[in-house]
This record gives C-alpha cells, sequence and structure tokens, in this order.
C-alpha cells in the first residue's frame, strides 16, 4: 500500500478548498469500504485522502415532505429506520442485505452511489424511489436526479471537487409499495446475480386478496382476486443492477403497466418487456442468458410484493430476505 | 476418572483464539527480520528468457532479489521436482519466478514493479482429458529423471505422473451377470481450503548453514525431509517448528511459503525472512483436484451390486505435490462401501497448467463419493427401488472384502444407513417450512437425499509422544500433532488425564518442534486420534508405570496394587502421596523432578490383510488400519423458477469408532457439512486460459452461516480393538457424503440430475427449462 496524506476537515468548504488544493492526487473518501479495498489492491494511487467523516450534519436523516439522507448516512443507520421501512421499503430491503453488519456500520449512502458500482444494492431502490442528488462545489449547490448521475461501471458525473451532500427522495403517492430483491448466489455477503427494484403506486389498497397473501395462496387466485378488485396501476418505477453498465430504469416495461389495470398476464408482459430492455453480459456471477430469466422472474415477484406491501402495510415481514 | 473419556471438554485452546491473544506465523516478529515477497507468472506455460534483476537490486532497502537460478533445487513429496523458485520455466499463472526480501513489505512490493521477466509462451494445457492425448503438450519433459517416491507409477513420454489398476473378482463375468447395467460421467471441480489463515513462514538460516522454519506446516517432520531432501543435507540440519494454525484442512503441508522464505533467507546472511501469501496467492498455491469419474455398474434385478468399472482422471495442476498419492488412496475408495464381487478402477493422475491439486480434507474421496453415490440413486430409480434399501442392501458389514483385497473390520456403516433414514425418511414433524418471508412468491419443491462413504487412513504411518511428569505432577505432552482446529490437543489431554488421574489443568500439550517433539507423520487424513491417541496413552501408561515404582518403596506395596488418581498414588489399604511427594522423596527436595514416559505407534497386525495378494500390498494408504463410516442425508428446497436450492437440513451419523470427546466429534461433523454444502451447491475455481478468475473471497464463495441449515449429528461407536478406547478418525470422512446427498436431493425434488458440481442454479434452470 502507498502512503498518503490523510485530512479531516470540518466543514464542506474546507474539504473543496483542500481537494481544490491538492487536486488530482486527492480523493474523498467516506467510510472506506471501497476506497481502501482499492488503495491496497493497488487499483488507484492517491496520495491525500479527504476524509468527510467530521462534517456535522452529513450523517442526519430528516423527512419533511421530502426524504433527505445525508450522504455520510450508514447503511446500518437506515436499516433501523422505521421511517424508510414503512415508506421507502424497498431502500430497507437494500440495506438488509448489503455487505455484512460491519460494513453496514461503516458504509455510507453517498459512498455507494459515489462508487457507481452496476452492482451497487442502494442503486436501484433510489432510482425507483426518485431519489436526486444534492452536490456542492466551490461554485455552489446543484441538484442532479439519480438518473443522470451514473455514467457508467465506476464512473460519476462529478466533476473537480464535487461533494454529494445529501439524498433527496420525495413523498411517495398514497397507496405506493416498493421492493428490492438481490438475486445472489449465497444468503449473505455477496454481490447480485442481479438486482430488481419495483416501485407501484396503486388506486387503493382495500382488496379481498388481502387475506391471502397473508396465508400465502397459489399466486394464480392471488391474481384472480386481483383481477375481480379492478386494481389499477397509477404509477410505476422499474429499475435494474447489474443488468447494463450502470443502474438503469425499464421504461418500456413501465410504460405498459401505468394507467393499467393489473393482471396476471399484463404483469407477465412488464416482467418480459424488462428482461428485453436489460442488456445483461456473461461474467464469473451469472450468464447473461440467467441474468435476463431472472430479471423477468423477479419484476414479477417484486411488483406482487409491491402490492403485498400496500395492501398490509403492517404485516410485511421483515427482513425480506433473511429468517 | 472413567467419564474423562466420552466427555465434552471445552477446547483447551479455545479461549485464547477467540479473544485474540493467539500469535498465527503473520503476527510473529524476530529480530533484524525482513518481508519477502514474490512476483508470479503471468503466463500458464512459458520459457523464462531473460530476468532484468538490475534495477530491482538498486532499491534502497532491498537486501536479495533472488529467481530460481539462484537457488537451484527441487522439493516434492511424491516427485521431487517443484523447484523453490521457477528455473527457465513456469508451469503455471502465479507460480513464484522471482523472490525480493527488503526491510518492509511496501520496499519488497515496489522493488518486484522494477523487475523486468521476459517470457516466451508455450502451448498450455488446461483439460486433463486433453493433456492425456498423444501429441499433447509435455509440461514436464523427462518426468522420470527425477526421484520419484515408490508408490507412485508415472508414465514416460506423458502428462501421466501415477497410473495405477486395482482389481477384485472377474470384471467381464460380472458384467455378463448383470440385469442391468448403468454408465455416467461425473466431474469435479477443482476447489479451496478457504482455511481463514493465510499461509505463512518465516525462515533463517544461520552461520553454520543451519536452517529454522517457523510457521504452520501440518507435518513438520515431513516438511524437515523435505527440506533435507531437496538441499541434500541431513535433517538435523533443518529445525521445522509450528505454532498456531488457523485452519489447513490439507492445505498447509509440504514447501510453500517455506520454499520461498528459505530460498530468501539463504540470500541474508542469518537474517529472518518472512513470507505471507495474500488470499490471491493462497488461491494460486494450492487446490483440491478436479476429477472426471467414468462409472459403469452392472446390477442384478433385486438390487444387488456385480460389477463395478471405475475410470478415474485426476487434474492435478502443474506439479505432482500429493497428487498421485491422493489419487492411490481415494481411487482405491472410488467403487463405494458396498460388496461388489468384481471390481476394477483404472486412475490417471494427469499434469495440466493449474495451480498444484493437493490434499484437502478426505484426500481423494469427495470426488469418488460424489460420483458413486449420485449413481447409487441413478441405479434406485432405475430398478424403482428405494435409495435407502438400495444401499442397505450392498453396504459392507463386518469382514466385507473391498477392491483392494483388505477385509473390514469394526464397520457401523447400517447403523449410520439406519439412523440417518430414520431421521429423514420416518420421523415427522422436524421438516422447517420454506416461509413466506424468506422468499416470496418462488415455487418450491422439496426433496429428500442420502449419501454414505468409507475413508481409509494413511497408511504405514509413525506417531511419537513423551509424557513427562514434573516436580508438583504438572504434566507435558510432547507431540508434534499439529493442532489445526480439529480438538486434537484436547482429546490428547483426556486421554492423558484418563491414564494418569490427572485434572485437566494440569496438562499441557506442546507445539510441533523438529529438534524436540519426536516423530509423527503427519497431521493429516484422520490419523491423528488413532495414531498419535494410541502413542500418547503408550507414553502416558509408561510415565505411570515409573511413577508408581517410584512409589513402591516408599508405601511399601507392590507395584500392581498401587493406583494413580486425583494426583496421588493410592495403596489399597487408604494410604496415599501425592505425585509431588513421591517425586520429591525420589529425587530429593528442591532437587526438581521428572518422570518420562515415551509411546511409540504404528500399527502392527493391520486388520483384514490375510487374503490381499502381495501385489496390492505396497498400496500406499489403500490398505488402512482403519475405515470410518458415514452418512449423510439432505432435504432441499428447489425454486422452480430461479434453479436456487435452499438445503433445509442435513443430518449425519458417523461411526467414529469411540467418541473421545462426543461435542468435538459433532463440530467436526458440522463443520465438514457447511463444508460439503459449498461443494455442492456454489463452490469451484473459475479458469480462463489458466488464470484464476475468483481468487478471492468475493468471487470464490463459501457457505455463510444463514446458508447453513440445522445440523443433526449422531455418533455411531462402532469401536476398533486397535484404536484408543476403540476410537476411529471422523474430521475426512465428514466432507464426502453432503454434496451427494445434496445433489440426491435436488434430483428428488425437482427431477434434475446434474452431473458436474456445483449445483449452480444456472445448471439446474437450464435443465428445468427443456423440460
Amino acid at each position: 500500500m502507498e502512503k498518503f496524506d490523510y485530512f479531516n476537515p470540518k466543514t464542506i468548504d474546507e474539504a473543496l478548498s483542500l481537494f481544490n488544493q491538492f487536486s488530482k492526487k486527492a480523493m474523498y473518501i467516506a467510510g472506506g469500504t471501497d476506497v481502501m479495498v482499492m488503495i491496497k489492491k493497488r487499483e488507484i494511487s492517491p496520495t491525500v485522502l479527504i476524509s468527510l467523516q467530521r462534517i456535522p450534519g452529513l450523517d442526519q436523516i430528516e423527512y419533511d415532505g421530502t426524504l433527505r439522507i445525508g450522504a455520510m448516512v450508514t447503511h446500518r443507520t437506515i436499516e433501523k429506520s422505521d421511517l424508510i421501512r414503512e415508506k421507502f421499503s424497498a431502500l430497507a430491503d437494500a440495506v438488509q442485505v448489503l455487505g455484512s453488519v460491519q460494513i453496514r456500520n461503516v458504509a455510507t449512502m453517498g459512498g455507494n452511489i459515489c462508487t457507481a458500482a452496476p452492482s451497487a444494492d442502494t442503486a436501484t431502490p433510489l432510482l425507483v424511489l426518485g431519489a436526486q442528488v444534492k452536490v456542492k462545489s466551490l461554485k455552489g449547490e446543484k441538484i442532479i436526479p439519480l438518473e443522470e448521475f451514473f455514467q457508467g461501471p465506476g464512473e460519476n458525473v462529478l466533476k473537480e471537487e464535487e461533494i454529494v451532500t445529501e439524498l433527496m427522495i420525495p413523498k411517495p403517492l398514497p397507496y405506493t409499495g416498493s421492493a428490492y430483491w438481490k438475486h445472489q448466489r449465497r444468503l449473505a455477503l455477496d454481490l447480485p446475480i442481479v438486482g430488481v427494484s419495483v416501485l407501484l403506486s396503486l388506486d387503493k389498497n382495500r382488496l379481498s386478496c388481502s387475506e391471502m397473501l397473508r396465508v400465502f395462496f397459489p399466486i394464480s387466485s392471488i391474481f384472480h382476486a386481483i383481477e375481480r378488485d379492478e386494481l389499477v396501476c397509477k404509477e410505476v418505477r422499474i429499475a435494474l443492477g447489474v443488468a447494463a453498465p450502470i443502474p438503469m430504469r425499464t421504461v418500456k416495461a413501465e410504460k405498459i403497466l401505468r394507467g393499467q389495470k393489473i393482471s396476471d398476464e399484463l404483469l407477465d408482459e412488464v416482467a418480459h418487456m424488462a428482461s428485453e430492455e436489460a442488456q445483461p453480459r456473461d461474467s464469473i456471477r451469472g450468464e447473461a442468458w440467467y441474468r435476463r430469466e431472472m430479471i423477468r422472474v423477479f419484476v414479477k415477484r417484486m411488483a406482487m410484493k409491491c402490492i403485498e406491501r400496500v395492501v398490509k402495510p403492517k404485516d410485511t415481514p421483515f427482513p425480506v430476505q433473511q429468517d | 476418572m472413567s467419564d474423562t473419556i466420552g466427555d465434552s471438554w471445552a477446547r483447551v485452546d479455545g479461549m485464547v483464539k477467540v479473544t485474540g491473544q493467539a500469535s498465527y506465523t503473520a503476527d510473529l516478529s524476530l529480530p533484524g527480520m525482513l518481508y519477502g515477497k514474490v512476483l508470479g507468472s503471468p503466463h500458464a506455460h512459458a520459457k523464462i528468457k531473460r530476468v532484468n534483476l538490475e534495477k530491482a537490486k538498486r532499491v534502497p532497502g532491498v537486501h536479495a532479489v533472488i529467481t530460481g537460478k539462484d537457488f537451484p533445487y527441487l522439493h516434492g513429496e511424491c516427485i521431487i521436482n517443484i523447484p523453490f523458485l521457477a528455473i527457465d520455466k513456469v508451469r503455471y499463472v502465479g507460480e513464484p519466478v522471482v523472490a525480493v526480501a527488503a526491510e518492509d513489505w511496501t520496499t519488497a512490493e515496489k522493488v518486484l514493479e522494477l523487475v523486468e521477466v521476459e517470457y516466451q509462451e508455450l502451448p498450455a494445457i488446461f483439460d486433463p482429458e486433453e493433456a492425456l492425448k498423444p501429441g499433447a503438450p509435455l509440461i514436464h519433459k523427462e518426468l522420470e529423471k527425477y526421484q520419484i517416491l515408490s508408490a507412485v507409477k508415472i508414465i514416460p513420454g506423458t502428462n501421466i505422473c501415477q497410473h495405477f489398476v486395482l482389481s477384485l473378482g472377474n470384471l467381464e463375468k460380472g458384467f455378463q451377470q448383470s440385469d442391468y447395467i448403468f454408465e455416467d460421467r461425473f466431474i469435479t471441480p477443482q476447489v479451496q481450503h478457504a482455511a481463514i489463515e493465510p499461509h505463512a513462514s518465516i525462515a533463517q538460516v544461520d552461520v553454520m548453514g543451519r536452517i529454522t522454519v517457523w510457521g504452520q506446516n501440518d507435518s513438520p517432520h515431513r516438511a524437515r525431509k523435505e527440506i533435507s531432501q531437496a538441499l541434500g543435507i541431513p535433517q538435523a540440519r533443518v529445525r521445522v517448528i509450528t505454532g498456531y494454525v488457523g485452519g489447513s484442512f490439507g492445505g498447509k503441508g509440504g514447501l510453500k511459503p517455506e520454499a520461498v522464505a528459505i530460498a530468501l533467507a539463504h540470500k541474508v546472511r542469518g537474517r529472518p525472512v518472512k513470507v505471507v501469501f495474500s488470499r490471491e496467492e493462497v488461491f494460486k498455491t494450492i487446490t483440491r483436484s478436479g476429477c472426471i469419474v467414468y462409472l459403469k455398474t452392472g446390477v442384478a434385478r433385486d438390487g444387488t451390486l456385480l460389477a463395478r468399472q471405475v475410470n478415474l482422471i485426476w487434474d492435478i495442476g502443474a506439479y505432482a505435490e500429493k497428487g498421485p498419492t491422493i489419487s492411490l488412496h481415494g481411487g482405491s475408495l472410488a467403487a463405494g462401501p458396498y460388496v461388489i464381487p468384481n471390481v476394477q478402477i483404472e486412475s490417471f493422475t494427469v499434469f495440466t497448467n493449474k495451480p498444484m491439486a493437493g490434499a484437502m480434507r478426505g484426500y481423494g474421496l469427495p470426488q469418488v463419493a460424489f460420483a458413486y453415490e449420485s449413481q447409487m440413486d441413478i441405479i434406485a430409480e432405475g430398478l424403482g427401488m428405494n435409495p435407502l434399501d438400495l444401499r442397505m442392501k450392498n453396504a459392507v458389514v463386518e469382514g466385507s472384502k473391498v477392491v483392494t483385497g483388505q477385509r473390514l473390520h469394526a464397520v457401523g456403516l447400517k447403523e449410520c444407513l439406519e439412523k440417518v433414514g430414520q431421521e429423514l425418511y420416518q420421523a415427522t414433524g422436524s421438516t422447517p417450512e420454506i416461509s413466506n418471508k424468506a422468499l416470496p412468491y418462488g415455487r418450491w419443491v422439496k426433496g429428500k437425499g442420502i449419501a454414505c462413504s468409507y475413508k481409509s487412513v494413511k497408511t504405514p504411518s509413525v506417531s511419537a509422544a513423551y509424557v513427562k511428569i514434573d516436580e508438583d505432577g504438572s504434566t507435558s505432552i510432547v507431540t508434534s500433532t499439529v493442532e489445526v482446529g480439529q480438538g486434537s490437543h484436547t482429546i490428547l489431554i483426556q486421554m492423558v488425564a484418563d491414564i494418569l488421574g490427572l485434572e485437566k489443568d494440569k496438562i499441557t500439550v506442546s507445539f510441533a518442534d523438529t529438534d524436540v517433539t519426536p516423530y509423527d507423520t503427519s497431521t493429516t487424513a484422520s490419523r491423528s486420534t488413532f495414531h498419535m491417541g494410541n502413542a500418547v496413552c503408550l507414553a502416558a501408561e509408561d510415565a505411570k508405570r515409573q511413577l508408581l515404582a517410584l512409589a513402591v518403596p516408599l508405601l511399601n506395596v507392590h507395584q500392581n496394587a498401587l493406583q494413580l488418581q486425583d494426583s496421588k498414588v493410592l495403596a489399597p489399604d487408604g494410604r496415599s502421596l501425592s505425585i509431588a511427594q513421591v517425586l520429591k522423596a525420589t529425587f530429593g527436595a528442591g532437587a526438581g523432578a521428572t518422570v518420562l514416559g515415551k509411546g511409540v505407534f504404528t500399527p502392527q497386525d493391520i486388520l483384514g490383510l490375510e487374503d490381499v495378494e502381495s501385489t496390492q500390498l505396497e498400496a500406499f494408504s489403500a490398505l488402512s488400519a482403519f475405515h470410518s463410516y458415514a452418512v449423510q442425508g439432505a432435504e432441499v428446497a428447489v425454486d422452480l423458477d430461479t434453479g436456487v436450492v435452499r438445503v433445509l437440513r442435513l443430518i449425519a451419523a458417523h461411526d467414529v469408532g469411540k467418541a473421545i470427546n462426543p461435542r468435538n466429534c459433532r463440530q467436526q461433523v458440522e463443520g465438514a457439512l457447511g463444508m460439503g454444502l459449498g461443494y455442492g451447491l456454489m463452490e469451484e475455481y473459475l479458469w480462463e486460459k489458466g488464470r484464476v478468475l475468483n481468487p478471492n473471497f468475493l468471487s470464490y464463495l463459501v457457505p455463510t452461516a444463514l446458508d447453513c441449515p440445522l445440523m443433526e449429528v449422531f455418533l455411531v461407536e462402532e469401536a476398533h480393538p486397535q484404536g484408543p478406547y476403540g476410537a476411529k478418525g471422523v474430521g475426512e470422512m465428514a466432507l464426502a457424503p453432503a454434496a451427494p446427498a445434496i445433489a440426491n436431493a435436488v434430483y428428488n425434488a425437482c427431477g434434475v440430475r446434474i452431473r458436474a458440481l456445483p449445483l449452480k442454479p444456472e445448471k439446474i434452470l437450464k435443465e428445468l427449462l427443456k423440460k
């Protein structure tokens, strides 16, 4: 490991000036679970590290209609938030399966986004939740939709000294549910083969299928009830991880469902379209055909999970993936 | 203290390890110590044309930069053909080419970046079946010129470093008599030991040329022999010391970082050199061999096995290491624990341009057990029989003859089958449900599978030990058995406590040090309880005899009437003397004292050899001092939409002879079930032209606690007449049946038969989609 100087600025302005001073040799470090690994593997060799740990206020979660998550909020904090579990469930799903407890205790929301891995667990939940990124620089402040933030594997839109300070998520519509599925080869400490996030906003939450969901009926009978209830999808967002060079939305699939009555066949069509929109590749973690197939399976399953969460939000079992 | 044996004592090394106080090799520091690193080959097969070390040598803080030409020796266990550093040629990606010793790690790393090596690539070969073909590139050109162990039969002019045929009965006749013949091909991948402690070693060469190696070698005496053979020096010029070991599973034998450290230590004038491998280097250092198994089995209509032909092709990587004896040992077990009158096993052990494959928990058994136990279920289905009934019908029993000609004794297989069969198929109410929250909306189907297996032990082998009783009765067990996490130190103390009538906190166990601790073949092969257990018991009995003899004149009682209990010598009339009193009276107050008992054990009169043909007697490790038996059952759920397998239950019954420490036995089995689950579902090396694509725990997956289901372990005790208290071995055996049991359960659940491990979701879904 190369030697580096380590700075602990106390304000954002101080951090920005420091970065400006050292420019190309400098790098910001948040939780360090990505940066330190890359340094040790000699993939990067910054000679100056600027820590954001000591800057007050970046580790707060606020909700004033808009959910504001400070960039230095750890995944463990998100995992323990009742508010996020109830209203922004997809994000809660993601942080329960991200790394390990030890990693989640230090890894941050801002860091996970800035690393811009196609597999980032929090990226697709934030995409379907409509997150925006607040960025500060010496010139001032700007807000970027998350969809425009990712530029390629490991590449984000940030320039020079810019720092992500906050993620902003709008208040969901009434009767909204969201869910994330990390399809992985083992049950913890893994990277996803694919990640699938779905957000659905419905026109009602009183459905005749609610009891069926509780006792886990066959899916066909649940759909029978849903169709009888004429359940309409008012809004839908679907996002995929490890399906393209960047975490992506599947706009065409969303369009098929938006404003429509939900049915078994329609969800199949949506899931199929989502898998068509994806551009997965073969890698050591999964073959492209399998990834495509899993997108099809889990887009539908996560849509079902969304409905389940709208219909019986208090009963929704957490954690989703772990006993 | 009759309750000492069979009591679940807590591990004597547990607290020191879980509190982080144990210092492992990488933690050690010696005065003047330098830090050694290696530069690995980027090519799978290439000539080294030119090495330029000039820039590297000029870096401040560098003490030595060397290549194979600077230390041109070969080492090896089966075939002495492994260079300390590559000489002229590299044979796998990662093979050490240049080594550096520097003042610190950072300098050593920097220096290696300045080394220039020019290679000329040679045609490489990665598929063992390709390597067998005539005209395949030869990885070792003049194989016959190396020094070769007598049990190893190479074929000159080929890539074959071991070939053998074992046979029993008349194979052709057996097939003719059969009503049905089943033929299958099975494949197991290379896997990694994944011990939590990476390989590390410190070596020092003093001014007299004497070599000391500190480290984690699981077989210090064998390592000493390998070093002395390689360098052509007497064993007395080499000292190997083993401290705390963070898991071995067979991966820490032979010379690995030791080779690099020794080569560097010879160039730095007496300064110790420490080498610690990175996880990536560990992956390139040693693997469990992949194996291709062809199985042809003839059966009668009623399920009686009549003939079995096994053809084995072991992918052993670039050097022989232990490969030839692994294939012999595993190969001899490849027909399974069944009574089959006509058997032939032919085995080829083949070089490829991959990292070396060596010993790993099971020594060839997991590879062949996956094959024969998968085929047992294929046969059962073909005959319309229950898999358990087919196994019960053919299982070996007391006196059964196996392919080596040896008759088996102390056989607890049927009892294990009955126990697992009952728990898996008959006991009700214990099946865990796949809950809604576990995986939403999966299309789950459940299935059950069973598999059994038997294992021999490295034979012949030798264990020796001292038991010394000091002044106040404190007792040391002086042994070269290495505590690699298997619990050997605890059970050796239990045995000595039982024989000497001592409290456990008065007994300690030494670390292994070839200058001090007597010979032991190795800490491998599930041999320690049986062999070292016997040696330690002999030593303790010897010490006891001597101690009681000292008490005879003091108590004026015949020696046979004296007893040792609670640290006291007891006379029949109730008089007693403490051990301390006896020693003080004998040696004089203030003089101190020692009673030194010694024990040497090698299995004499191995049972069941009466019919073995003399030609097979030299089959190293195939004829066995004892055999262990195990049966494991799995219940799984398969998601028909994704191919994902969840193991819901693992049940194991193991014939351990006698459980000296039942909890320790269960822990061994539970650990092995987890490892077996990994072998079954997720573990494999992924390759691209000989390069390991997943040399880290991010991409090479071992099961986590969440992946491991409820494990139920039952111990069967079919005492072996020669084992200490009847004990046999448990650790290696335990790994073999889990993977085929899971594969059989998957078939039972969804009708998909996977013949190549691991059972990845992709493979299962591909088959499901074909249906």
